[in-house]
């Protein structure tokens, strides 16, 4: 009899969550408030949108079906700078569209981070000795992840994206500014 | 302004007597070119040729005006008051080859950007600044 009352009153105990079962009931897990804050930025960045040239038909496929940037958080892509965190430079900026692109940037609230995609924006790309184009948006924005490529594969951004996950969590670990 | 002024659809004019020439290409029955299609300039190195297409909806024709100006004083009268297609031309023109349309109401650079590029870059004299680590330069 006392080994059935002891089955009945497990029975009702709530199920264990798949993280409890991982850890045991009576675990802490020890941390900080900026890393906390810093896991929950960096998987939910909300990109601007913010195509230039060819790039952003490939920005455009990661954020489509096919290759779902859904997958880690970063599909909430803008339309507004003022809700936008990572700004990702997809093409070819001239020094006409400059005045406006680092107007965006300064319109986005803090935290913020730039993506340099493809050649264009990393350095000129084949328009370099060009007398209308940037060669290199780090001449005028802080850059935080360059991503190689004319124009780089989804995969590439997906992974510019993951790098740039790295590089704010390692700083929030250090206790830096990210 | 008569017929015998056109050769091989090509009407020479000069930037004193173009405004007037313009207007009667628009507005006299016989040629009527309602549409201006293209403003383009060539550098000749001591002058500039300033190009204009027209084009007749209801005479099914073309027109090139050609007007020559000295490299010295590269400035013109805007025909924007009879097209309004002039208004961006005659801005890429301006940006490009540093030719200035006097009357524009719009005059700000069109592709260049807000403070100008600070050289032509469709002038003969311009030269590209080469790419970094090439020989020879450019």
């Amino acid at each position: 009899m006392e080994v059935n009352t002891e089955k009945q009153s497990q029975q009702d105990l709530p199920a264990l969550s798949p993280l409890a079962q991982l850890l045991g009931t009576d675990s802490v897990i020890l941390t900080t408030v900026e890393q906390v804050l810093g896991w929950a930025q960096t998987h939910s960045f909300w990109p601007l949108t913010s195509g230039l040239a060819c790039c952003a038909l490939e920005m455009m496929a990661t954020g489509a079906g096919r290759f779902d940037l859904a997958r880690f958080g970063y599909e909430v892509f803008r339309p507004s700078p003022r809700h936008a965190d990572v700004l990702i430079v997809a093409g070819t900026l001239t020094w006409k569209m400059a005045p406006p692109l680092v107007r965006l940037y300064e319109q986005m609230p803090e935290n913020k981070w730039v993506i340099a995609m493809g050649s264009c924006a990393i350095g000129g790309g084949p328009f370099v000795d060009s007398y209308s184009v940037v060669p290199g948006v780090d001449k005028l924005l802080p850059v935080d992840v360059y991503i190689p490529g004319c124009p780089p594969r989804p995969e590439a951004l997906i992974h510019g994206m993951l790098t740039l996950k790295e590089k704010v969590m390692a700083a929030k670990k250090r206790g830096g500014k990210p | 302004m008569n017929e015998e002024r056109i050769v091989n659809g090509e009407l020479t004019s000069s930037p004193g007597t173009l405004l007037q020439d313009m207007r009667t290409l628009r507005d006299q029955a016989e040629f009527a070119f309602n549409r201006l299609l293209d403003v383009t300039a060539v550098d000749r190195g001591d002058a500039f040729e300033v190009l204009y297409r027209l084009n007749s909806w209801t005479m099914d024709r073309d027109l090139v005006v050609r007007v020559t100006l000295p490299a010295a004083e590269p400035r013109l009268p805007s025909v924007a008051g009879l097209w309004e297609t002039a208004l961006f031309g005659e801005r890429e023109v301006q940006d490009m080859f540093g030719i200035e349309f006097t009357g524009h109401p719009d005059p700000r650079p069109l592709l260049a950007p807000e403070e100008g590029f600070g050289f032509f870059p469709l002038r003969k004299s311009y030269q590209l600044p080469g790419r970094p680590g090439q020989s020879d330069g450019r």
